[in-house]
């Protein structure tokens, strides 16, 4: 039994001791070290300051005097795999614990690999040396993860970490889906890191939920999809109260890879995202997605990122969000186009629903934009439910309460619907309405302005 | 074989086009005067005592020597802003922030110094005047006004347009009541600066109900190596009126770095409306930075249009806010940044009350190594139902070098509020430039063109002869365009 490691006072010493008691290989617990070593220099992030903390009170929303959370037990779960009909790669993490990998026969023979961080990194030893830490330590462009503490002791004191290989060529036909459930308070680091190689094809879902507990998870994905693979990925905070999540969730895209990222914020009491995609190949693609509803008390901030460094590539930001009661959500987007990205075509689009009095949307859809051979555009847009289109369900006999949750689902179908992963629609919608059903419908806030329009 | 010489016919407007950017690169880099003319000059940099000798100098109340004091002191502690553009670059120790032209003031052209009045004329004021296209000239050569001139029938209907300095003296009591009021000293750094150690600028009052229909008019220079200028404008429109108050700026080359760090004040009652226009042309040295707040009441309008063209950093968001049931709020916005310079300029719409709307236009043009960003606020508080905001910014890139950056915020606070945002950001296409090209217009003529027609939306909204200027300054600025 190892002494717990607090968060707020990481050291090298309390590191190292874990990572020998896990066994890791000396390479990695030098990183470790390292990445130690830097997180105690740096300061923790002061929202005065530090312009990627601006929309977020660090200090407010974020507690990280914590010790960090060790082995979990295994709990009885409702798992999106278990729902779903077809089969699935599917793996469970309990707190610090890796429960459960099952890899169907089928990919497993195509060579796909799924195992925990620690393991890998005696079994794959060159992947890891190459790509962990990869996204996390580069600064491409000065604005780079590392110079962040919060990302600095996930690299220092990472725990529950799964390795993902889609070797060359590989199509998979089951997706994987990756279970993250926090049941014991405390300080999660879990880590993810993917490498799809040529040509592959994959599909994640990243599910997350927890007990009703006051814990912090900083998390740290990184997904590295080689020249012309295919990748989607959706992350599901489906937290339970009491959460504090802060995750990145970092892609490098080279060559031709198509990357489509889906983030769903329904739980936690305050939830940090930062999807970011560096196209680091020419031609590459993302297509970032975002959906979210906050409910009282709750502070969702989204920041996708994108970093259009190669030439040729295209990304279409869109990120949809309702809010009910005294919430929160922040959309902080970036583009940024640098002087090589020549004939880069970018878009992105925030677009929020403001349901019930109290709530607030703030929207920063930021461009950076360094050449200017590129087509380049952004938008965003906070309403109401529009008067017209209720007025033209409830024209048709359906009823207010009814016609309310379809506008509502209707905003969201479309973002969900062209990510299609198995499951992710029926179960956000389904999140989403248990949600929006549990309020006053009278108190909902219609936009007569449509209407108003037409009787002048 | 004998040299030919080809005359092929240039159109009249090319030929025009000429010989506009001909005067205006004379009028822009071609002269400066000679500095043994001024009458006062403080030391470079700021003490304690220097602010005490500026209001000493000017013989203030002493009022007015405590709220120095104070915004001397807020200077001191507020932090420099680390957002935005570089301003590592200026070097408060070695700025003189305070200069004097000459002792009186004049009261016609003729009583003017002729080194003075040979500026005036470069810049065409006289000619303004004689036309009769501006109501009155507050024209402000460095830190005091030395030329004011309101038309006979204003001075009747009670309008007051006066320079700051004189406002104070003349009507102290209405200047106490709202100076400082809606910018408070310790706003931001360069507030406060401007706060501790301001010198000239116009104070306009216009009575309840007078709608002044002719602009009104300011030229500012600066025109000494190192100096700062801070002037200071306060304009109240009671209920019901209206005032177009238009300012140009131009200032010749030097080669160390200037600051510029003005404020502006507008309070607009009710029902009123205010139209604030001003087109900056400062040298490339010179840091501007500018803090511009309106403040719109019941059923108010106020509108700022705002042209950038010159500095080497610009740092300008002027805002209104939106206190008043059914305020408007409007703002035009076009940036030009040519090699080394950085427009980073935008607007600011806080809706604090029901009703309330806002509008905001953003055009920016980036050439060689410049670099233009939107930064821009749209604000809606609790309570402000029914608020309706439409944010629209367009860049244009005309070089692979420049650079071009959009900083929208939106911070919403109400459910039934309506934001739009939405921004493009472009290059000259191969499409209009072929286009052009097959109909016999020349490249950089047609880029110019180009520039004209993305800018249009704005120049239309200037009074015609700012509309001209704002077009010569573009045409000059695009001068060998294409390499």
């Amino acid at each position: 039994m190892t002494t717990a490691v607090n968060l707020a006072q990481l050291s090298a010493a309390a590191v190292a001791e874990q990572a020998v008691a896990r066994n890791e290989p000396e390479w990695l617990l030098e990183r470790r070290n390292d990445a130690a070593e830097r997180a105690i220099v740096q300061a923790w992030p002061d929202s005065r300051i530090d312009e990627f903390w601006r929309s977020t009170p660090f200090s407010e929303r974020f507690s990280i005097d914590r010790d960090v959370v060790g082995a979990g037990q295994d709990v009885a779960l409702a798992l999106l795999s278990d729902e779903l009909d077809t089969p699935a790669a599917t793996v469970r993490i309990i707190d610090g614990t890796v429960t459960d990998i099952t890899i169907p026969m089928s990919a497993a023979d195509a060579g796909l690999v799924i195992q925990e961080l620690s393991e890998a990194a005696h079994s794959h030893p060159e992947l890891l040396r190459e790509h962990l830490g990869s996204l996390t330590t580069t600064n491409r462009d000065g604005t780079g993860a590392d110079a962040d503490r919060t990302v600095s002791v996930n690299d220092a004191a990472w725990n529950a970490g799964i390795f993902i290989h889609v070797p060359n060529d590989v199509e998979l036909d089951v997706p994987i889906i990756i279970h993250f459930h926090a049941n014991t308070a405390g300080a999660h680091l879990p880590r993810v890191l993917m490498v799809a190689g040529r040509h592959a094809r994959a599909e994640v879902v990243l599910e997350h939920s927890s007990a009703d507990i006051d814990a912090l998870v900083d998390e740290v994905i990184e997904v590295i999809a080689q020249d012309g693979s295919a990748i989607k990925f959706a992350s599901l905070q489906r937290w339970g109260t009491g959460i504090q999540h802060m995750s990145l969730q970092k892609f490098a895209i080279h060559r031709d890879a198509d990357v489509h990222h889906l983030a769903v914020n329904t739980g936690g009491t305050t939830v940090r995202i930062l999807p970011e995609f560096d196209m680091v190949g020419a031609g590459g693609s993302v297509r970032p997605l975002g959906v979210y509803f906050a409910d009282e008390g709750q502070w969702f901030d989204m920041q996708p990122y994108v970093r259009h460094i190669a030439p040729r590539a295209s990304s279409n930001v869109l990120f949809k969000g309702a809010l009910q009661g005294a919430s929160r959500t922040v959309f902080r987007g970036n583009i940024f186009v640098g002087k090589d990205a020549i004939g880069t075509a970018t878009d992105e689009n925030n677009k929020s629903l403001i349901l019930t009095d109290g709530a607030r949307a703030d929207a920063t859809p930021f461009l950076e934009i360094e050449c200017a051979d590129i087509t380049a555009g952004h938008g965003s847009a906070t309403g109401q439910i529009d008067a017209k289109q209720l007025f033209y369900l409830e024209a048709r006999g359906i009823p207010r309460d009814e016609a309310l949750r379809l506008i509502v689902y209707g905003f969201f179908r479309n973002v969900l619907q062209e990510i299609n992963l198995p499951g992710v629609e029926a179960r956000t919608l389904n999140d989403i309405s248990s949600r929006f059903e549990a309020i006053d419908l009278s108190k909902v806030a219609i936009n007569d302005a449509s209407l108003q329009d037409r009787d002048e | 074989m004998s040299q030919t010489e080809i005359n092929l016919p240039v159109s009249d407007a090319r030929k025009q086009q000429q010989e506009v950017a001909q005067d205006l690169a004379e009028y822009k880099f071609g002269w400066s005067d000679n500095d043994d003319s001024y009458a006062f000059t403080s030391e470079r940099g700021l003490t304690k005592e220097a602010v005490a000798a500026i209001s000493e100098r000017k013989n203030e109340p002493s009022w007015m020597l405590d709220l120095r004091l104070r915004a001397y002191e807020a200077y001191l502690r507020r932090p420099m802003p680390n957002w935005g553009s570089d301003l590592s670059g200026i070097d408060f120790d070695n700025i003189y922030y305070y200069v004097e032209a000459s002792e009186k003031q004049a009261n016609t052209w003729e009583e003017l110094p002729k080194e003075i009045l040979d500026t005036y004329e470069k810049l065409g004021i006289p000619q303004a005047e004689r036309e009769r296209l501006i109501a009155g000239v507050a024209a402000q050569y460095e830190s005091t006004v030395l030329y004011h001139k309101v038309r006979e029938d204003l001075e009747q209907e009670g309008v007051i347009f006066l320079d700051t300095d004189t406002a104070l003296q003349e009507h102290e009591d209405l200047f106490r009541k709202y100076f400082a009021t809606i910018i408070p000293p310790n706003d931001n750094k360069f507030a406060a600066l401007n706060t501790a150690v301001w010198s000239g600028g116009s104070f306009i009052w216009i009575p309840e109900g007078v709608k002044v229909d002719i602009p009104l008019q300011a030229y500012f220079r600066i025109n000494k190596q190192n100096m700062g200028q801070f002037e200071r404008t306060l304009i109240i429109a009671e209920p019901g009126s209206y005032v177009h108050y238009v300012e140009g700026c131009t200032a010749p080359i030097y080669s160390s770095d200037s600051l510029h760090s003005a404020v502006v004040e507008i309070l607009v009652k009710e029902g009123a409306r205010v139209r604030y226009t001003t087109i900056q042309n400062w040298s490339n040295n010179v840091y501007n930075l500018v803090t511009k707040r309106a403040v719109a009441e019941k059923n108010a309008t106020m509108e700022w249009i705002d042209g950038n063209i010159g500095s080497k950093v610009t740092m300008k968001y002027p805002a209104v806010w939106l206190t008043g049931e059914g305020a408007k709020g409007e703002v035009l916005s076009v940036a030009y940044a040519n090699d080394g310079q950085h427009q980073d300029a935008g607007a600011k719409m806080v809706h604090t009350a029901p009703y309330t709307t806002s509008n905001i236009l953003s055009k920016s043009v980036s050439k060689g190594h410049g670099r233009t960003s939107y930064r821009g606020l749209v604000s809606v508080a609790k309570g402000a139902h029914h608020a309706r905001a439409a944010v629209k910014c367009d860049a244009l890139m005309l070089d692979a070098t420049s650079r071009s950056d959009t900083y929208p915020y939106m911070e919403i606070d109400q459910e039934d509020a309506t934001i739009e945002h939405e921004a493009t950001v472009s290059k000259v296409s191969d499409d209009q430039m072929f286009y052009m090209q097959s109909r016999g217009i020349e490249e950089d003529e047609a880029t110019a063109m180009i520039v004209r027609g993305f800018i249009e939306p704005i120049a239309r909204e200037l009074p015609m002869e700012y509309s001209v200027e704002l077009n010569r300054l573009i045409a000059l600025e695009m001068e060998g365009a294409i390499g």
